[in-house]
Protein backbone atom coordinates (compact mmCIF):
# COMPACT_ATOMS: atom_id res chain seq x y z
CA UNK A 1 0.00 0.00 0.00
CA UNK A 2 1.32 3.46 0.02
CA UNK A 3 3.86 5.35 -2.10
CA UNK A 4 5.57 1.85 -3.18
CA UNK A 5 2.50 0.29 -4.35
CA UNK A 6 2.65 3.42 -6.16
CA UNK A 7 5.99 3.15 -7.04
CA UNK A 8 5.55 -0.44 -8.32
CA UNK A 9 2.64 0.13 -10.27
CA UNK A 10 4.02 3.12 -12.29
CA UNK A 11 7.41 0.83 -12.92
CA UNK A 12 5.03 -1.57 -14.37
CA UNK A 13 3.64 0.72 -16.97
CA UNK A 14 7.44 1.56 -18.12
CA UNK A 15 7.84 5.48 -15.86
CA UNK A 16 11.46 5.30 -14.55
CA UNK A 17 10.70 6.34 -10.73
CA UNK A 18 12.32 8.09 -8.01
CA UNK A 19 10.75 7.43 -4.22
CA UNK A 20 11.68 10.26 -1.91
CA UNK A 21 10.37 8.58 1.29
CA UNK A 22 7.08 10.03 2.92
CA UNK A 23 5.36 8.95 0.23
CA UNK A 24 6.88 10.93 -2.28
CA UNK A 25 7.49 9.67 -5.90
CA UNK A 26 8.25 11.54 -9.50
CA UNK A 27 9.13 10.37 -12.63
CA UNK A 28 9.84 11.89 -16.16
CA UNK A 29 7.02 12.15 -18.12
CA UNK A 30 6.14 13.42 -22.11
CA UNK A 31 2.75 15.46 -22.29
CA UNK A 32 0.72 13.21 -24.12
CA UNK A 33 -2.41 16.01 -24.36
CA UNK A 34 -3.38 19.44 -24.78
CA UNK A 35 -1.38 22.35 -26.14
CA UNK A 36 1.67 21.20 -24.37
CA UNK A 37 2.10 18.06 -25.75
CA UNK A 38 5.07 16.66 -26.56
CA UNK A 39 6.81 18.85 -23.91
CA UNK A 40 9.24 16.45 -21.59
CA UNK A 41 8.27 17.66 -17.20
CA UNK A 42 8.56 15.77 -13.79
CA UNK A 43 5.23 14.96 -12.28
CA UNK A 44 5.67 14.19 -8.74
CA UNK A 45 2.99 12.53 -6.14
CA UNK A 46 2.60 12.85 -2.68
CA UNK A 47 0.65 8.76 -2.33
CA UNK A 48 -1.82 8.37 0.46
CA UNK A 49 -0.37 5.82 3.15
CA UNK A 50 -3.66 3.95 2.33
CA UNK A 51 -3.47 3.90 -1.25
CA UNK A 52 -5.18 2.45 -3.47
CA UNK A 53 -8.08 2.94 -1.18
CA UNK A 54 -7.60 6.80 -1.70
CA UNK A 55 -6.04 8.38 -4.39
CA UNK A 56 -3.48 11.06 -4.53
CA UNK A 57 -5.06 14.76 -4.17
CA UNK A 58 -3.35 16.13 -7.55
CA UNK A 59 0.05 15.83 -9.02
CA UNK A 60 2.54 17.90 -8.75
CA UNK A 61 4.85 19.62 -11.61
CA UNK A 62 7.64 21.01 -12.53
CA UNK A 63 8.46 23.48 -14.53
CA UNK A 64 5.90 24.94 -12.15
CA UNK A 65 2.87 25.20 -14.80
CA UNK A 66 -0.37 26.87 -13.98
CA UNK A 67 -3.74 24.74 -14.64
CA UNK A 68 -6.80 27.32 -15.77
CA UNK A 69 -8.95 26.16 -13.29
CA UNK A 70 -6.57 27.42 -10.63
CA UNK A 71 -6.51 25.49 -7.20
CA UNK A 72 -2.49 25.42 -7.37
CA UNK A 73 -0.61 25.31 -4.59
CA UNK A 74 3.20 25.24 -3.23
CA UNK A 75 4.62 21.86 -3.27
CA UNK A 76 6.49 19.34 -1.13
CA UNK A 77 8.77 19.06 -3.82
CA UNK A 78 11.08 22.53 -3.53
CA UNK A 79 10.91 25.18 -5.16
CA UNK A 80 10.40 25.23 -8.89
CA UNK A 81 7.07 22.66 -8.70
CA UNK A 82 3.68 23.10 -8.04
CA UNK A 83 0.95 21.16 -6.63
CA UNK A 84 -2.38 21.06 -8.49
CA UNK A 85 -5.31 19.76 -6.44
CA UNK A 86 -7.31 18.15 -8.21
CA UNK A 87 -9.23 15.37 -6.25
CA UNK A 88 -10.55 12.00 -8.69
CA UNK A 89 -14.07 12.17 -8.89
CA UNK A 90 -15.55 8.81 -8.45
CA UNK A 91 -12.36 6.83 -7.30
CA UNK A 92 -14.49 4.44 -5.39
CA UNK A 93 -16.05 2.69 -9.09
CA UNK A 94 -12.64 2.33 -10.07
CA UNK A 95 -10.27 -0.54 -10.35
CA UNK A 96 -8.18 1.84 -8.44
CA UNK A 97 -4.98 1.58 -10.18
CA UNK A 98 -1.97 4.02 -11.52
CA UNK A 99 -3.05 2.89 -14.97
CA UNK A 100 -6.84 4.75 -14.25
CA UNK A 101 -5.26 7.54 -12.30
CA UNK A 102 -2.75 8.07 -14.95
CA UNK A 103 -5.92 8.59 -17.17
CA UNK A 104 -6.98 11.25 -14.93
CA UNK A 105 -3.88 13.11 -15.02
CA UNK A 106 -3.77 12.86 -19.22
CA UNK A 107 -7.25 14.65 -18.53
CA UNK A 108 -5.97 17.60 -16.52
CA UNK A 109 -3.36 18.34 -18.94
CA UNK A 110 -5.81 18.03 -21.66
CA UNK A 111 -7.46 20.99 -20.09
CA UNK A 112 -4.28 23.20 -20.62
CA UNK B 1 -5.51 -5.58 28.89
CA UNK B 2 -9.33 -6.47 28.59
CA UNK B 3 -10.68 -9.21 26.18
CA UNK B 4 -13.40 -9.49 23.53
CA UNK B 5 -14.20 -11.97 20.81
CA UNK B 6 -16.25 -10.84 17.37
CA UNK B 7 -17.50 -12.57 14.23
CA UNK B 8 -19.98 -11.75 11.31
CA UNK B 9 -23.66 -13.37 11.53
CA UNK B 10 -22.43 -15.56 8.33
CA UNK B 11 -20.07 -16.97 9.77
CA UNK B 12 -22.02 -17.13 13.25
CA UNK B 13 -24.74 -19.42 11.48
CA UNK B 14 -21.63 -21.94 9.44
CA UNK B 15 -20.22 -22.56 12.56
CA UNK B 16 -23.50 -23.07 14.29
CA UNK B 17 -24.39 -25.55 11.89
CA UNK B 18 -21.36 -27.42 12.01
CA UNK B 19 -21.60 -27.22 16.18
CA UNK B 20 -25.04 -27.38 17.28
CA UNK B 21 -26.23 -31.16 16.08
CA UNK B 22 -29.32 -32.44 15.05
CA UNK B 23 -28.84 -35.24 17.85
CA UNK B 24 -27.99 -32.97 20.49
CA UNK B 25 -24.47 -34.22 21.32
CA UNK B 26 -21.11 -31.89 21.64
CA UNK B 27 -18.65 -31.20 18.43
CA UNK B 28 -15.76 -29.37 17.84
CA UNK B 29 -13.97 -27.14 15.00
CA UNK B 30 -10.94 -24.78 14.70
CA UNK B 31 -11.21 -21.40 13.03
CA UNK B 32 -8.44 -18.76 12.60
CA UNK B 33 -8.58 -15.03 14.15
CA UNK B 34 -6.77 -11.80 13.70
CA UNK B 35 -6.01 -9.20 16.27
CA UNK B 36 -7.94 -6.02 16.76
CA UNK B 37 -6.29 -3.68 19.65
CA UNK B 38 -7.57 -0.94 20.62
CA UNK B 39 -5.98 1.28 23.47
CA UNK B 40 -7.68 -1.01 26.36
CA UNK B 41 -8.98 -3.80 24.92
CA UNK B 42 -7.67 -6.62 22.89
CA UNK B 43 -10.73 -8.17 20.27
CA UNK B 44 -10.22 -11.61 18.16
CA UNK B 45 -12.09 -11.20 15.51
CA UNK B 46 -12.83 -14.95 13.78
CA UNK B 47 -12.07 -15.35 10.48
CA UNK B 48 -12.09 -18.61 8.37
CA UNK B 49 -13.35 -21.46 10.28
CA UNK B 50 -11.64 -25.27 9.77
CA UNK B 51 -13.83 -27.99 9.36
CA UNK B 52 -12.82 -31.70 10.37
CA UNK B 53 -11.99 -33.83 7.84
CA UNK B 54 -13.31 -37.64 7.43
CA UNK B 55 -12.16 -38.98 10.83
CA UNK B 56 -10.15 -36.10 12.25
CA UNK B 57 -12.57 -35.35 14.92
CA UNK B 58 -14.82 -37.63 17.32
CA UNK B 59 -18.36 -37.38 18.54
CA UNK B 60 -19.36 -39.23 21.23
CA UNK B 61 -21.70 -37.62 23.44
CA UNK B 62 -18.81 -35.04 24.14
CA UNK B 63 -16.31 -34.28 21.32
CA UNK B 64 -12.44 -35.28 20.69
CA UNK B 65 -10.43 -34.71 17.92
CA UNK B 66 -6.81 -36.25 16.66
CA UNK B 67 -3.57 -34.31 16.78
CA UNK B 68 -3.22 -33.83 12.77
CA UNK B 69 -6.36 -31.80 12.99
CA UNK B 70 -4.80 -29.74 15.24
CA UNK B 71 -1.85 -29.55 13.14
CA UNK B 72 -3.39 -29.08 10.00
CA UNK B 73 -5.62 -26.16 11.24
CA UNK B 74 -2.34 -24.60 13.34
CA UNK B 75 -0.75 -24.47 10.05
CA UNK B 76 -3.69 -22.50 8.23
CA UNK B 77 -3.71 -20.15 10.79
CA UNK B 78 0.01 -19.68 10.59
CA UNK B 79 0.57 -19.37 7.12
CA UNK B 80 -1.97 -16.72 7.15
CA UNK B 81 -0.18 -15.02 9.99
CA UNK B 82 -3.16 -15.35 12.36
CA UNK B 83 -4.09 -16.80 15.36
CA UNK B 84 -5.95 -19.89 16.07
CA UNK B 85 -9.58 -20.51 17.72
CA UNK B 86 -10.69 -23.72 19.46
CA UNK B 87 -14.61 -23.74 19.53
CA UNK B 88 -17.00 -26.65 20.86
CA UNK B 89 -20.32 -26.80 21.61
CA UNK B 90 -23.07 -27.03 24.45
CA UNK B 91 -26.07 -27.81 23.30
CA UNK B 92 -27.69 -27.72 26.70
CA UNK B 93 -26.87 -24.92 27.76
CA UNK B 94 -28.07 -21.23 27.89
CA UNK B 95 -26.02 -17.94 28.23
CA UNK B 96 -22.34 -17.58 29.04
CA UNK B 97 -20.56 -21.45 29.35
CA UNK B 98 -18.44 -22.04 32.24
CA UNK B 99 -15.75 -24.75 31.32
CA UNK B 100 -15.55 -28.44 32.36
CA UNK B 101 -12.40 -29.69 33.20
CA UNK B 102 -12.11 -31.86 30.29
CA UNK B 103 -12.77 -28.79 28.19
CA UNK B 104 -10.01 -26.66 30.52
CA UNK B 105 -7.39 -29.73 29.45
CA UNK B 106 -8.71 -29.59 26.03
CA UNK B 107 -7.70 -25.89 25.42
CA UNK B 108 -4.55 -26.10 27.96
CA UNK B 109 -2.68 -28.64 26.06
CA UNK B 110 -2.45 -26.77 22.97
CA UNK B 111 -2.18 -23.67 23.94
CA UNK B 112 1.50 -23.55 23.91
CA UNK B 113 1.90 -25.10 20.84
CA UNK B 114 -0.16 -22.41 19.42
CA UNK B 115 1.65 -18.94 20.98
CA UNK B 116 4.82 -20.88 19.49
CA UNK B 117 3.50 -21.28 15.89
CA UNK B 118 1.40 -18.37 15.57
CA UNK B 119 2.88 -15.51 18.11
CA UNK B 120 -1.09 -15.50 18.98
CA UNK B 121 -2.75 -17.33 21.90
CA UNK B 122 -5.11 -19.67 21.78
CA UNK B 123 -8.95 -17.90 21.85
CA UNK B 124 -11.00 -21.41 23.38
CA UNK B 125 -15.19 -20.42 22.33
CA UNK B 126 -18.12 -22.21 23.57
CA UNK B 127 -21.27 -21.87 21.67
CA UNK B 128 -24.27 -22.62 24.09
CA UNK B 129 -27.83 -23.85 22.94
CA UNK B 130 -29.17 -20.91 22.60
CA UNK B 131 -26.76 -19.62 20.14
CA UNK B 132 -24.72 -17.49 23.37
CA UNK B 133 -21.35 -17.40 22.83
CA UNK B 134 -18.41 -17.41 25.25
CA UNK B 135 -14.82 -16.85 25.09
CA UNK B 136 -11.22 -16.92 27.00
CA UNK B 137 -7.76 -15.83 25.47
CA UNK B 138 -4.91 -18.54 26.71
CA UNK B 139 -1.92 -16.66 28.19
CA UNK B 140 1.18 -17.49 29.51
CA UNK B 141 1.49 -16.96 32.98
CA UNK B 142 4.26 -17.57 35.64
CA UNK B 143 2.24 -20.79 36.59
CA UNK B 144 1.67 -22.11 33.09
CA UNK B 145 -0.84 -21.41 30.61
CA UNK B 146 -3.69 -20.06 32.31
CA UNK B 147 -7.77 -18.96 30.95
CA UNK B 148 -8.51 -15.24 30.67
CA UNK B 149 -12.29 -14.74 30.10
CA UNK B 150 -13.26 -12.09 27.17
CA UNK B 151 -15.92 -9.17 28.29
CA UNK B 152 -18.41 -9.95 25.46
CA UNK B 153 -18.50 -12.15 22.25
CA UNK B 154 -20.01 -9.66 19.79
CA UNK B 155 -21.86 -11.25 16.82
CA UNK B 156 -22.49 -8.55 14.15
CA UNK B 157 -24.57 -8.43 11.20
CA UNK B 158 -27.89 -7.30 10.28
CA UNK B 159 -28.19 -7.36 13.95
CA UNK B 160 -25.88 -7.06 16.34
CA UNK B 161 -26.16 -9.66 19.72
CA UNK B 162 -23.79 -9.40 22.31
CA UNK B 163 -23.05 -12.40 24.51
CA UNK B 164 -21.78 -10.59 28.42
CA UNK B 165 -19.18 -12.67 30.87
CA UNK B 166 -21.66 -11.99 33.55
CA UNK B 167 -18.93 -12.09 36.22
CA UNK B 168 -17.15 -9.45 34.05
CA UNK B 169 -19.90 -7.36 32.95
CA UNK B 170 -22.50 -7.97 35.11
CA UNK B 171 -25.87 -6.36 33.74
CA UNK B 172 -26.34 -2.81 35.10
CA UNK B 173 -29.32 -2.56 37.70
CA UNK B 174 -31.84 -0.42 36.27
CA UNK B 175 -33.81 2.00 39.35
CA UNK B 176 -36.78 3.99 39.07
CA UNK B 177 -35.66 6.28 36.41
CA UNK B 178 -35.58 3.64 33.50
CA UNK B 179 -38.76 2.12 34.27
CA UNK B 180 -40.90 3.53 31.25
CA UNK B 181 -37.83 2.62 28.77
CA UNK B 182 -37.75 -1.31 30.31
CA UNK B 183 -41.20 -1.63 30.16
CA UNK B 184 -40.67 -1.10 26.03
CA UNK B 185 -38.38 -3.82 25.35
CA UNK B 186 -38.23 -5.93 28.33
CA UNK B 187 -35.21 -5.86 31.14
CA UNK B 188 -32.59 -8.37 28.95
CA UNK B 189 -32.59 -6.03 26.24
CA UNK B 190 -32.24 -3.10 28.07
CA UNK B 191 -29.16 -5.13 30.09
CA UNK B 192 -27.85 -6.01 26.70
CA UNK B 193 -28.12 -2.48 25.58
CA UNK B 194 -26.90 -0.56 28.43
CA UNK B 195 -23.66 -2.84 28.28
CA UNK B 196 -22.63 -1.82 25.38
CA UNK B 197 -19.73 0.81 24.96
CA UNK B 198 -20.22 3.43 22.80
CA UNK B 199 -18.47 5.76 20.93
CA UNK B 200 -19.76 8.90 19.33
CA UNK B 201 -17.19 10.09 17.00
CA UNK B 202 -17.97 14.17 16.64
CA UNK B 203 -19.98 16.38 19.55
CA UNK B 204 -21.44 18.83 17.50
CA UNK B 205 -25.15 19.49 16.76
CA UNK B 206 -26.20 15.83 16.14
CA UNK B 207 -23.14 13.88 18.20
CA UNK B 208 -24.66 15.88 21.08
CA UNK B 209 -28.01 14.94 21.13
CA UNK B 210 -27.52 11.43 19.88
CA UNK B 211 -24.82 11.44 22.87
CA UNK B 212 -27.90 12.64 25.25
CA UNK B 213 -30.28 9.68 24.24
CA UNK B 214 -27.74 7.22 24.78
CA UNK B 215 -27.10 8.41 28.36
CA UNK B 216 -30.73 8.78 28.81
CA UNK B 217 -31.15 5.01 27.22
CA UNK B 218 -28.66 3.94 30.58
CA UNK B 219 -25.72 2.98 28.33
CA UNK B 220 -23.45 2.94 31.02
CA UNK B 221 -19.88 3.44 28.88
CA UNK B 222 -20.13 6.86 26.07
CA UNK B 223 -16.73 7.55 24.67
CA UNK B 224 -17.09 11.28 23.31
CA UNK B 225 -14.66 12.37 20.29
CA UNK B 226 -13.89 15.51 19.06
CA UNK B 227 -10.95 17.77 18.77
CA UNK B 228 -13.34 20.70 18.74
CA UNK B 229 -13.95 24.03 20.37
CA UNK B 230 -17.13 25.63 21.15
CA UNK B 231 -17.68 28.17 18.90
CA UNK B 232 -20.18 31.12 18.69
CA UNK B 233 -21.95 29.95 15.63
CA UNK B 234 -22.57 26.42 17.10
CA UNK B 235 -24.30 27.73 19.65
CA UNK B 236 -28.10 27.57 17.71
CA UNK B 237 -27.48 23.78 17.59
CA UNK B 238 -25.12 21.99 20.38
CA UNK B 239 -27.04 20.81 23.06
CA UNK B 240 -25.79 22.24 26.79
CA UNK B 241 -23.18 24.18 24.88
CA UNK B 242 -24.08 28.19 25.84
CA UNK B 243 -22.19 31.22 25.08
CA UNK B 244 -19.76 31.05 28.43
CA UNK B 245 -18.32 27.72 27.20
CA UNK B 246 -17.24 29.55 23.66
CA UNK B 247 -13.75 28.63 23.85
CA UNK B 248 -14.37 25.22 25.56
CA UNK B 249 -13.63 22.04 23.99
CA UNK B 250 -17.24 20.59 23.22
CA UNK B 251 -16.17 16.88 24.70
CA UNK B 252 -15.75 18.33 28.08
CA UNK B 253 -18.48 20.26 27.86
CA UNK B 254 -20.82 17.34 27.00
CA UNK B 255 -19.36 15.42 29.35
CA UNK B 256 -20.11 17.28 32.10
CA UNK B 257 -24.10 17.31 31.40
CA UNK B 258 -24.51 13.71 30.02
CA UNK B 259 -23.23 12.95 33.83
CA UNK B 260 -26.53 14.82 34.77
CA UNK B 261 -28.89 13.79 32.07
CA UNK B 262 -27.52 9.68 32.36
CA UNK B 263 -29.80 7.13 34.17
CA UNK B 264 -26.99 4.97 34.55
CA UNK B 265 -26.09 4.24 38.25
CA UNK B 266 -22.66 4.53 37.64
CA UNK B 267 -21.70 6.19 34.12
CA UNK B 268 -18.89 6.09 32.75
CA UNK B 269 -18.59 8.92 30.49
CA UNK B 270 -15.23 9.00 28.56
CA UNK B 271 -14.26 12.65 26.80
CA UNK B 272 -11.56 12.73 24.27
CA UNK B 273 -9.65 15.40 22.48
CA UNK B 274 -8.52 13.81 19.73
CA UNK B 275 -9.78 13.23 16.20
CA UNK B 276 -10.41 9.18 14.90
CA UNK B 277 -7.51 9.67 12.21
CA UNK B 278 -5.16 10.34 14.63
CA UNK B 279 -3.42 6.96 16.01
CA UNK B 280 -4.18 7.50 19.76
CA UNK B 281 -7.85 8.37 18.71
CA UNK B 282 -8.30 5.30 16.24
CA UNK B 283 -7.25 2.95 18.64
CA UNK B 284 -10.10 4.66 21.48
CA UNK B 285 -12.85 3.90 18.97
CA UNK B 286 -11.12 0.07 18.56
CA UNK B 287 -12.70 -0.10 22.42
CA UNK B 288 -15.91 0.57 21.40
CA UNK B 289 -18.88 -1.64 20.40
CA UNK B 290 -20.91 0.66 18.41
CA UNK B 291 -19.87 4.00 16.93
CA UNK B 292 -21.60 6.56 15.89
CA UNK B 293 -20.28 8.57 13.15
CA UNK B 294 -21.50 12.50 13.80
CA UNK B 295 -18.60 14.01 11.69
CA UNK B 296 -19.09 15.45 8.34
CA UNK B 297 -15.77 15.18 6.69
CA UNK B 298 -14.31 12.08 4.38
CA UNK B 299 -11.36 11.14 6.02
CA UNK B 300 -12.73 10.21 9.61
CA UNK B 301 -15.80 8.91 7.33
CA UNK B 302 -13.07 6.86 5.46
CA UNK B 303 -11.69 5.61 8.64
CA UNK B 304 -14.99 4.63 10.57
CA UNK B 305 -15.77 2.66 7.45
CA UNK B 306 -12.21 0.79 7.71
CA UNK B 307 -13.26 0.25 11.09
CA UNK B 308 -17.38 -0.80 10.79
CA UNK B 309 -15.77 -3.76 8.33
CA UNK B 310 -12.32 -4.55 9.18
CA UNK B 311 -12.80 -4.08 12.73
CA UNK B 312 -16.37 -5.82 12.91
CA UNK B 313 -17.64 -2.49 14.70
CA UNK B 314 -21.38 -0.76 13.63
CA UNK B 315 -20.70 2.45 12.45
CA UNK B 316 -24.33 4.50 12.86
CA UNK B 317 -23.68 7.53 10.24
CA UNK B 318 -26.10 10.33 8.55
CA UNK B 319 -26.23 13.23 7.44
CA UNK B 320 -27.68 16.83 6.46
CA UNK B 321 -28.26 18.18 3.04
CA UNK B 322 -29.86 21.71 2.66
CA UNK B 323 -31.05 23.42 -0.48
CA UNK B 324 -31.05 26.94 0.66
CA UNK B 325 -31.75 29.50 -2.49
CA UNK B 326 -31.67 33.28 -2.92
CA UNK B 327 -35.23 33.34 -1.56
CA UNK B 328 -35.87 31.04 1.63
CA UNK B 329 -35.11 27.45 1.69
CA UNK B 330 -35.77 24.48 -1.87
CA UNK B 331 -36.00 21.59 0.77
CA UNK B 332 -33.45 19.74 2.55
CA UNK B 333 -32.85 15.44 3.18
CA UNK B 334 -31.18 13.74 5.88
CA UNK B 335 -30.22 11.07 6.20
CA UNK B 336 -29.53 7.43 8.67
CA UNK B 337 -27.76 3.81 8.27
CA UNK B 338 -25.77 1.48 9.56
CA UNK B 339 -22.52 0.44 8.00
CA UNK B 340 -21.38 -2.86 8.80
CA UNK B 341 -20.92 -6.32 7.79
CA UNK B 342 -24.51 -7.40 5.71
CA UNK B 343 -25.09 -3.67 5.72
CA UNK B 344 -24.03 -1.13 2.56
CA UNK B 345 -20.65 0.72 3.16
CA UNK B 346 -20.20 4.28 3.68
CA UNK B 347 -18.24 4.58 0.62
CA UNK B 348 -21.06 2.73 -1.43
CA UNK B 349 -23.68 4.90 -0.17
CA UNK B 350 -21.89 7.90 -1.12
CA UNK B 351 -21.61 9.47 2.18
CA UNK B 352 -17.90 10.64 1.59
CA UNK B 353 -15.74 10.95 -1.31
CA UNK B 354 -12.12 9.26 -1.46
CA UNK B 355 -10.95 11.54 -4.03
CA UNK B 356 -11.01 14.22 -1.59
CA UNK B 357 -9.98 11.94 1.71
CA UNK B 358 -5.66 12.75 0.88
CA UNK B 359 -7.32 16.87 0.52
CA UNK B 360 -8.13 16.87 4.03
CA UNK B 361 -4.95 15.32 4.77
CA UNK B 362 -3.04 18.10 3.55
CA UNK B 363 -5.54 20.69 5.33
CA UNK B 364 -7.11 22.16 2.35
CA UNK B 365 -10.58 21.56 3.57
CA UNK B 366 -9.47 23.53 6.62
CA UNK B 367 -7.73 26.10 4.00
CA UNK B 368 -11.05 28.94 3.41
CA UNK B 369 -9.01 30.06 -0.15
CA UNK B 370 -9.63 26.60 -1.13
CA UNK B 371 -12.79 25.91 -0.36
CA UNK B 372 -13.90 29.11 -2.01
CA UNK B 373 -12.54 28.01 -4.91
CA UNK B 374 -14.57 24.43 -5.02
CA UNK B 375 -18.12 24.79 -7.28
CA UNK B 376 -20.83 26.79 -5.32
CA UNK B 377 -23.14 23.58 -5.14
CA UNK B 378 -20.19 21.85 -3.95
CA UNK B 379 -21.16 19.32 -0.63
CA UNK B 380 -18.10 21.01 1.66
CA UNK B 381 -19.25 24.60 0.97
CA UNK B 382 -22.51 23.82 2.36
CA UNK B 383 -22.51 24.58 5.88
CA UNK B 384 -26.05 25.36 6.45
CA UNK B 385 -27.74 23.27 9.41
CA UNK B 386 -30.80 24.13 11.81
CA UNK B 387 -31.32 22.18 15.23
CA UNK B 388 -34.52 20.63 14.79
CA UNK B 389 -33.47 19.23 11.32
CA UNK B 390 -30.17 17.88 13.46
CA UNK B 391 -32.51 16.92 16.42
CA UNK B 392 -34.31 14.75 13.81
CA UNK B 393 -31.26 12.76 12.25
CA UNK B 394 -30.26 11.92 15.64
CA UNK B 395 -33.49 10.59 16.72
CA UNK B 396 -33.19 8.54 13.36
CA UNK B 397 -29.62 7.48 14.19
CA UNK B 398 -30.56 6.20 17.97
CA UNK B 399 -33.46 4.74 16.23
CA UNK B 400 -31.37 2.48 13.94
CA UNK B 401 -29.02 1.53 16.50
CA UNK B 402 -32.04 0.65 18.99
CA UNK B 403 -33.42 -1.27 15.72
CA UNK B 404 -30.01 -3.15 14.89
CA UNK B 405 -29.87 -4.31 18.97
CA UNK B 406 -33.28 -4.21 19.87
CA UNK B 407 -35.08 -6.21 16.82
CA UNK B 408 -38.64 -5.11 17.43
CA UNK B 409 -40.84 -7.89 15.84
CA UNK B 410 -37.51 -9.43 14.86
CA UNK B 411 -36.50 -7.08 12.57
CA UNK B 412 -33.32 -5.48 13.10
CA UNK B 413 -32.65 -4.23 9.44
CA UNK B 414 -35.06 -1.86 7.73
CA UNK B 415 -32.59 -0.38 5.12
CA UNK B 416 -30.99 3.36 4.91
CA UNK B 417 -33.57 5.98 6.27
CA UNK B 418 -33.71 9.32 4.01
CA UNK B 419 -36.08 11.46 5.21
CA UNK B 420 -37.57 14.72 2.51
CA UNK B 421 -38.15 17.50 4.40
CA UNK B 422 -40.28 19.49 1.82
CA UNK B 423 -42.27 16.91 0.93
CA UNK B 424 -42.50 15.10 4.22
CA UNK B 425 -41.34 11.56 2.56
CA UNK B 426 -39.45 9.13 4.48
CA UNK B 427 -37.82 6.79 1.72
CA UNK B 428 -35.28 3.38 1.91
CA UNK B 429 -32.21 2.46 0.87
CA UNK B 430 -32.05 -1.44 0.75
CA UNK B 431 -29.54 -1.86 -1.63
CA UNK B 432 -25.98 -3.95 -0.87
CA UNK B 433 -22.43 -2.82 -1.49
CA UNK B 434 -21.15 -2.30 -4.98
CA UNK B 435 -19.87 -6.00 -6.05
CA UNK B 436 -16.13 -4.60 -6.42
CA UNK B 437 -16.69 -2.86 -2.38
CA UNK B 438 -12.87 -3.65 -1.31
CA UNK B 439 -14.46 -3.12 2.54
CA UNK B 440 -17.47 -5.68 2.47
CA UNK B 441 -14.49 -8.12 0.94
CA UNK B 442 -11.10 -7.84 1.34
CA UNK B 443 -10.99 -5.87 4.49
CA UNK B 444 -13.87 -7.51 6.74
CA UNK B 445 -13.02 -9.35 9.80
CA UNK B 446 -9.10 -8.43 8.73
CA UNK B 447 -8.27 -6.02 12.22
CA UNK B 448 -4.97 -5.16 12.96
CA UNK B 449 -3.99 -6.87 9.29
CA UNK B 450 -6.07 -5.12 7.06
CA UNK B 451 -2.97 -3.44 5.95
CA UNK B 452 -4.45 -0.19 5.45
CA UNK B 453 -2.86 3.16 7.32
CA UNK B 454 -5.67 5.24 7.64
CA UNK B 455 -4.68 7.82 10.57
CA UNK B 456 -1.58 10.42 10.50
CA UNK B 457 -1.17 14.03 11.63
CA UNK B 458 -4.31 16.13 12.17
CA UNK B 459 -3.12 19.72 11.87
CA UNK B 460 -6.37 21.01 12.77
CA UNK B 461 -7.04 19.12 15.92
CA UNK B 462 -3.38 20.13 16.66
CA UNK B 463 -3.95 23.77 16.66
CA UNK B 464 -7.33 23.07 18.42
CA UNK B 465 -5.85 21.33 21.24
CA UNK B 466 -2.89 24.07 21.43
CA UNK B 467 -5.47 27.04 21.28
CA UNK B 468 -7.30 25.63 24.11
CA UNK B 469 -4.06 25.16 26.01
CA UNK B 470 -2.80 28.35 25.70
CA UNK B 471 -6.47 30.13 26.27
CA UNK B 472 -6.18 28.45 29.55
CA UNK B 473 -2.68 29.44 30.30
CA UNK B 474 -3.31 33.10 29.84
CA UNK B 475 -6.72 33.29 31.77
Amino acid sequence: MGGPEFARQLRDLGYQVTEQGDGNVRFPWEIPVGSRVGELITLGFTVPPDFPVTPPGGPCVTPALQHPHGAVHPAPFGSGWVYWSRPFPGWASTDRTVRTYMAHVRHLFGQI
Amino acid sequence: MRFSTALTAALDTEMNEHLLREDGQEDLCFAIWRPSRGRERLTALVGDVVLPEDGERHVHGNASFEPRYFLRALAHASADGAGLALLHSHPGGIGWQGMSPDDINAERRHAAQTLVATGLPLVGMTVAGDGSWSSRVWRRTEDGYNPDGCESVRVVGQRLCSSYNDRLVPAPAADGRLVRTVSAWGERAQADLARLHVGVIGAGSVGSMVAEALARLGIVKITLMDHDSVQLHNLDRCLHATRSDVGRAKVHVLRHALLSSSTAAEPDIRASELSVVEDEGFHSALDCDVLFSCVDRPWPRAALNLIAYAHLIPVVDGGIMIEAALRGMRGAHWRAHIAGPGRRCLECLEQYDPGLVQAEREGLLDDPEYIRGLPEDHALRRNENVFPFSMNVASFEVLQFIRMVVAPGGLADVGGEDYQFALGRHLRDYKACREECWYATRFQARGDQAGVAVTGNHAAAQAARLARRTRTTSQ
